[in-house]
């Protein structure tokens, strides 16, 4: 296994429910999770736990990126082991963490002899992070040079299609980033909306339906229609059955893709609120 | 000028200048937070950079006379840690300036803390790799250049804090000039206040001020009590709390007349003249007095009254925006039977709304108005009801098909299963088709009173009786409406996942939900779902799907 590619992920990618959960070359940093006066780092509360602190205060969670400390440490600590690192981050119209990453990383490179540390805007997020950070690592073992694999990883982000449906667009919408589109969709007659976040960050809504098995047949539909494909996820917020449907559905379409199933973390739940669903693929090169 | 050089500052005297800084922020954080334009869950601007001062604060208070050098790297080392959001990751910059200024130097004289300063706004500066004009950028390059000619003139470091602050507060001014979304909301740049705040701080704790963190600032420049709107990001007066909208069609009066009537009845006035079509949108006091005004110009439409208070409070739910009138781009007109649908048809995206039906079939000359008044250059008209199908034809011929099409809706669930499918990004077209083919899929079920004796489908029909209906099928007849309803349902055989009840102006909300409760108890697996329809004639109007 070859050991001088690190990669680095935050908490949005949920990479302990994957199997980077026990691999060496895989660091996590923390985002933080906040509702009224409490606060928490991502990970030490449930989903349950925070949506219910949501009820009890009647405020939506706020969430910060980590602290610039934690990837200076974690940056530098890497490069002095000789390590050369790669962060996959969260969609950067999310979450400012990328931009901050960019310029730790710059300090640390300009710092630490011998550092290489690069930082790719993972332009989605959750599983399929994680996902990125397996196909690298699988990459990387065939002795490619990091120039390669940066080009290999923006090449997989690329081919990486991400399709989900809120239950409210609450949150969405509070946090500015659905604007004037979310407010075709109508906030009445339990109309829910099938979302695509769009290769510049933005997100764009495909369709818009009324009912469970409509919502979850139109994101198997609009993910099968990606075909050929190499990879499926699919991630959820407490929507076990739900997502248990998409999976089978998937495999029954596509039955030699491997597709990982993961829940959503605090986070990005902060952002999407309850019951989200969301179905990802990476196309075929 | 040769004393003022060789004025002397210590390292204490930079640890109190921060630690002030850290306290301004525990004054201001509130009002920072307050200028944001959306409230955005991504952590806010005054709380993040109160965030990354407490950290600093935190470990400057265990030093014990430091120099100079050590206090800056401190401060520079535990902003960094500490650094929350965007706006701390720009504060943390500032002070990592200031530290790299510092460093090495046990004191330091007011031209080498000046430059520290400048280093500082450099710094801050560069953190925002895209720059935007009106932002904490803006402000941060006016407070360079104010530093950069206090200390080129010698002064002393009051004098250079003092003119940085100076400085910084015009370039903030200037702010909502350079960023519309400031200025629609009505607030000055957050993080550019933030900058504002660090440097008062700093003079403050330096010149040893008394700063009372008891009093949170929640006011803003002009001394006026501002709040931010939690859904539409619009800043309102507690004063003016009645947002009223109206346009004036066939205006006899001119803008300057509008203007000059309405200017001292509130704020936040916006007027949009189009021809001799007006559009107003004010924050008022008394929304009658304004209404009184407007109707002896012209006659008076669309017009919309709510109190931000409520908006504020997360009550109202209706998301219009104020937009001159221009037509443009693609609507929907429907026909509604009833208040409540007619709602529900405008919160689903109709940008055009007939009142109409059954007995009460507009005419062709209702749907031209309709299209000439309305803001969208093109229609797709739902017409809701097979009697009104032909007279949408007729529209669609004389005004030509690149402009208006239609979906020949027969009824309500056909209207709102088509409308929810509707995208104004896709062409009228392409629209079109989809709604059509979605309209097919719906299944409504309707309840009404026979009017007179028939004999309809094989079913004798008595004068009074009611009736069910499956679309446009007369299927049941019956003494009580839940009695057809539920015999109408048995007529089906497909099968459905949820149902949506109508209600009628005739009948209360307490017996539709218990028609509501006795479908429930059907053992089809449905959801129900009951809502105010408000239309005549028909008590109950049920779509499946």
């Amino acid at each position: 296994m070859r050991d001088d590619v690190h990669i680095v992920l935050d908490s949005i990618a949920v990479s302990e429910e994957t199997s980077l959960k026990d691999d060496p070359r895989c660091h996590v940093v923390k985002l933080i999770v906040g509702v009224g006066d409490e606060e928490w780092i991502d990970g030490d509360k449930s989903l349950k736990e925070m949506f219910s602190l949501v009820e009890k205060h009647d405020k939506l969670p706020k969430t910060s990126q980590p602290p610039v400390g934690q990837f200076l440490d974690l940056f530098t600590k890497l490069s002095q082991e000789g390590k050369k690192v790669i962060y996959i981050a969260v969609d950067s119209k999310l979450s400012g963490t990328y931009q901050t990453a960019c310029m730790v990383a710059k300090e640390v490179n300009a710092t630490v002899p011998g550092a290489d540390v690069r930082v790719a805007d993972g332009r989605t997020a959750g599983c399929p992070l994680s996902g990125m950070a397996l196909a690298t690592l699988a990459y990387a073992e065939t002795g490619a040079s990091m120039d390669e694999i940066e080009q290999y990883l923006f090449d997989v982000i690329r081919r990486t299609e991400t399709f989900f449906s809120v239950e409210t667009l609450d949150y969405l919408e509070k946090g500015g980033r659905i604007g004037a589109v979310g407010a075709l969709v109508g906030n009445i007659l339990g109309i829910r909306p099938i979302i695509s976040l769009e290769k510049d960050g933005s997100l764009f809504i495909k369709d818009k339906c009324r009912t469970r098995k409509k919502i979850l047949n139109r994101l198997i539909e609009l993910g099968a229609a990606e075909a050929p494909i190499e990879a499926m996820y699919v991630a959820h917020a407490e929507a076990h059955e739900d997502a248990e449907y998409l999976k089978a559905q998937l495999l029954e379409l596509f039955p030699d893709v491997p597709l990982i199933l993961t829940g959503i973390g605090t986070v990005l739940a902060a952002h999407l609120g309850p019951g989200v669903i969301g179905v990802f693929v990476r196309k075929k090169l | 000028m040769e004393s003022k050089q060789t004025m002397i500052i210590t390292g204490e005297q930079i640890k109190n200048m921060l630690l002030g800084a850290h306290k301004c922020f525990q004054r201001d954080y509130i009002m920072i937070n307050d200028l944001n334009v959306f409230p955005v869950p991504d952590g806010d601007t005054g709380t993040n950079m109160l965030h990354t001062m407490d950290s600093v604060a935190k470990e400057l208070v265990k030093l014990k006379n430091p120099t100079a050098g050590e206090a800056g790297s401190v401060a520079m080392r535990s902003a960094i840690m500490g650094a929350r959001g965007n706006s701390g990751v720009i504060l943390s910059q500032l002070l990592r300036g200031i530290g790299k200024g510092l460093a090495g130097k046990s004191e330091v004289t007011s031209n080498e803390i000046g430059k520290a300063f400048q280093f500082g706004v450099l710094y801050a500066y560069r953190a925002v790799s895209k720059p935007v004009e009106g932002t904490i950028l803006t402000v941060a390059r006016g407070m360079a250049k104010g530093a950069y000619h206090a200390v080129r003139k010698g002064e002393d470091f009051i004098e250079i804090l003092e003119e940085v602050i100076e400085a910084g507060k015009e370039e903030l001014k200037r702010t909502p000039e350079l960023l519309p979304a400031l200025k629609t909301a009505g607030v000055v740049d957050a993080g550019g206040q933030g900058l504002i705040t660090f440097f008062e701080g700093c003079l403050a704790g330096f010149r040893g001020d008394e700063i009372t963190t008891t009093d949170v600032n929640t006011v803003n420049a002009d001394g006026v009590v501002k709040t931010i709107a939690a859904n539409t990001g619009e800043v309102f007066d507690l004063r003016y709390p009645y947002c009223t909208e109206f346009v004036v069609y066939d205006a006899k009066v001119e803008r300057n007349h509008v203007y000059e009537c309405l200017k001292d009845m509130g704020d936040s006035l916006i007027i949009a003249v189009v021809d001799d079509i007006i559009k107003v949108h004010i924050h008022a006091e008394d929304p009658g007095a304004v209404l009184s005004h407007a109707i002896t110009w012209g006659s008076l439409h669309d017009i919309k009254i709510d109190n931000m208070v409520d908006q504020h409070e997360g009550k109202a739910t209706d998301r219009s925006i104020t937009e001159p009138i221009v037509k443009k781009g693609l609507s929907v007109l429907s026909i509604a039977a009833g208040d409540g649908i007619a709602d529900i048809m405008r919160n689903l995206g109709a940008g055009a709304i007939i009142m109409g039906g059954q007995s009460m079939n507009p005419s062709v000359e209702d749907f031209i108005d309709a299209i000439e008044k309305g803001t969208a250059e093109d229609y797709i008209i739902l017409p809701n009801n097979k009697n009104i199908i032909l007279a949408a034809e007729q529209v669609r011929k004389m005004l030509g098909v690149a402009h208006v099409s239609y979906v020949p809706t027969t009824n309500l669930a056909q209207g709102l299963m088509a409308l929810i499918k509707f995208d104004p990004h896709k062409t009228i077209e392409e629209n079109t088709t989809l709604m059509t083919a979605e309209a097919k899929t719906a299944k409504c079920i309707s309840a009404t009173i026979a009017v007179r004796d028939s004999v309809v489908n094989n079913i004798t029909i008595k004068k009074d009786d009611y009736l069910g209906l499956v679309d446009d099928k007369i299927v049941a007849t019956g003494k009580t409406l839940d009695a057809v309803i539920k015999s109408a349902i048995e007529t089906l055989d497909e099968d459905y996942e949820l149902a949506s009840i109508y209600y009628g102006a005739n009948l209360s909300e307490a017996d539709a939900k218990a028609i509501a409760q006795e479908i429930e108890t059907l053992d089809k697996d449905w959801e129900v779902e009951v809502f105010e329809g408000g239309q005549p004639l028909y008590p109950v109007i049920i779509s499946l799907e």
